[in-house]
């Protein structure tokens, strides 16, 4: 069975249920999951077609790190595939190589993709509605709305990587670019849409940014597509075997 | 107060550390002098030490490294000094032994000698002193810091106390009704607490006392040059 290591980049921790994909079993089958809500309540969709090699690679992550098949998973923006694994009352996130899926899932007829188009088929332009599953990586739009950052669990240097109990890294674009005009490019299109106040953005397996913002009704947030992010104005891929 | 200063260069500390509340808070050299202020009916007073071997040796050492400035004394008596704008810290050295602020008039805080004070009374001396920390709901002790990195900044929150269910008796009789909160651990294991006084404003209370010998292998978070 092979070896698997802890993952040396962001772990998504605290997020919605949106945010996840899952893996669970449907109709005998193990497929692909999201947590779809238009505001009509909370419901699961399956991907449509076979992805059974991202199925598998999870299960087996799962298994061979001391969890059962099924759970949730993340695929961020380098293509890396980070399994949680529950690990004495916290999860460990670790690698699950490289995947490059297109995911689609069939939502009332019509099917929904977590690419940056629209339900016409049309692509979308910053500032319009989301409307495709949520999966995605937390960052920050800092206070003031001029760096953005994630929050991570630290690890040790040596290989394989252990977990530095109770420390947290918090990782600066400003810091990782040191270019403030890098750092102005990455942020506009989140400032765009969030303002100074800054806030938690998501960004997908297609690098697609898009951030919740209060619908105004007290009851529900929409999610706003906010743009591409450019790799060259970006945090640097992690080192992966 | 006894003061064994580190070998220079000075090693940087990694550790347990509280960054400063304004200008006034904590211990400072002023003056030329080793002191906290305290704030009285008065007003604002600089409350300094009682001038012994320690705390000269001290206050030469940081006044030819720094002129001046804030110094922390950890619980464990490991005395850090913050460099600038707090982005790095050394350890300067470590202290034992009694130390005695001398306020106006005839007010003296012996931090060896306060059994006369009971937990939840007033706080006789400076509230701005020691390492921050929050007491839990069973009496433990954690504290969280951070370091500035090249990426950014890393925190650590560590478990720096166990469970201590008379230190939270303590905590309880200085802010009635709750069971978690702030609380400041000073030189000799003291632990303090700002308490709302019937006017709203804060005030530091006493807690009670934890022994500086629990705070053990706080030598992994010194890093020599």
């Amino acid at each position: 069975m092979p070896e698997y290591s802890l993952y040396r980049g962001l772990w998504p921790q605290n997020v919605s249920k949106l945010a996840k994909y899952g893996v669970r079993m449907v109709n005998g089958e193990w497929k692909v999951t999201v947590h779809y809500d238009l505001g009509e309540g909370l419901m699961y969709l399956a991907v449509e077609g076979s992805e059974t090699d991202i199925v598998d690679r999870v299960n087996q992550i799962k298994q061979a790190c001391g969890g059962q098949s099924g759970g949730v998973f993340y695929i961020n923006e380098y293509h890396h595939l980070i399994v949680p694994v529950a690990h004495d009352g916290t999860s460990h996130y670790f690698y699950g190589g490289r995947v490059n899926p297109d995911f689609t899932f069939e939502f009332e007829g019509a099917l929904l993709t977590t690419k940056p188009i629209g339900r016409d088929g049309q692509p979308l332009s910053p500032g319009d509605p989301w409307i495709g599953p949520r999966p995605g990586i937390p960052y920050v739009l800092a206070a003031g709305g001029n760096d953005i950052y994630f929050e991570t669990p630290a690890l040790t240097d040596v290989a394989p990587p252990s977990v530095r109990a109770g420390v947290t890294r918090k990782v600066m674009l400003s810091k990782v670019l040191r270019d403030p005009a890098l750092v102005a490019r990455a942020v506009r299109p989140i400032w765009e849409v969030r303002g100074h106040h800054g806030g938690r953005f998501y960004v997908n397996e297609h690098g697609s940014a898009f951030t919740p913002v209060d619908r105004g009704d007290g009851n529900c947030l929409n999610y706003i597509y906010c743009g591409q992010i450019d790799p060259a104005a970006w945090f640097s891929e992690p080192p992966v075997l | 107060m006894i003061f064994q200063p580190e070998a220079f260069p000075f090693p940087r500390w990694l550790g347990p550390y509280s960054p400063a509340r304004g200008n006034n808070s904590g211990f400072r050299i002023r003056g030329g002098q080793l002191g906290a202020h305290v704030v009285t009916d008065g007003g604002r007073e600089f409350w300094t030490a009682q001038q012994t071997r320690g705390v000269l040796d001290l206050v030469q050492l940081i006044k030819a490294h720094w002129q001046g400035g804030r110094i922390v004394f950890l619980p464990n008596g490991f005395v850090v000094k913050p460099l600038q704008k707090e982005t790095e810290r050394v350890l300067i050295g470590r202290v034992s032994d009694a130390l005695t602020l001398n306020g106006d008039g005839c007010h003296v805080l012996d931090f060896s000698n306060l059994r006369y004070l009971t937990p939840g009374s007033s706080w006789p001396g400076p509230g701005t002193i020691g390492l921050e920390s929050k007491i839990r709901s069973d009496g433990s002790l954690t504290s969280g810091w951070y370091r500035p990195t090249d990426y950014g900044q890393e925190e650590t929150q560590e478990v720096i106390a166990g469970s201590n269910a008379s230190l939270l008796d303590g905590f309880q009789k200085a802010r009635p009704g709750e069971n978690s909160g702030r609380v400041r651990i000073t030189v000799g294991g003291h632990v303090i607490t700002n308490g709302d006084e019937r006017d709203g404003s804060l005030q530091p209370h006493y807690v009670g006392r934890v022994a500086p010998s629990i705070f053990r292998n706080w030598e992994r978070w010194i890093e020599g040059r």
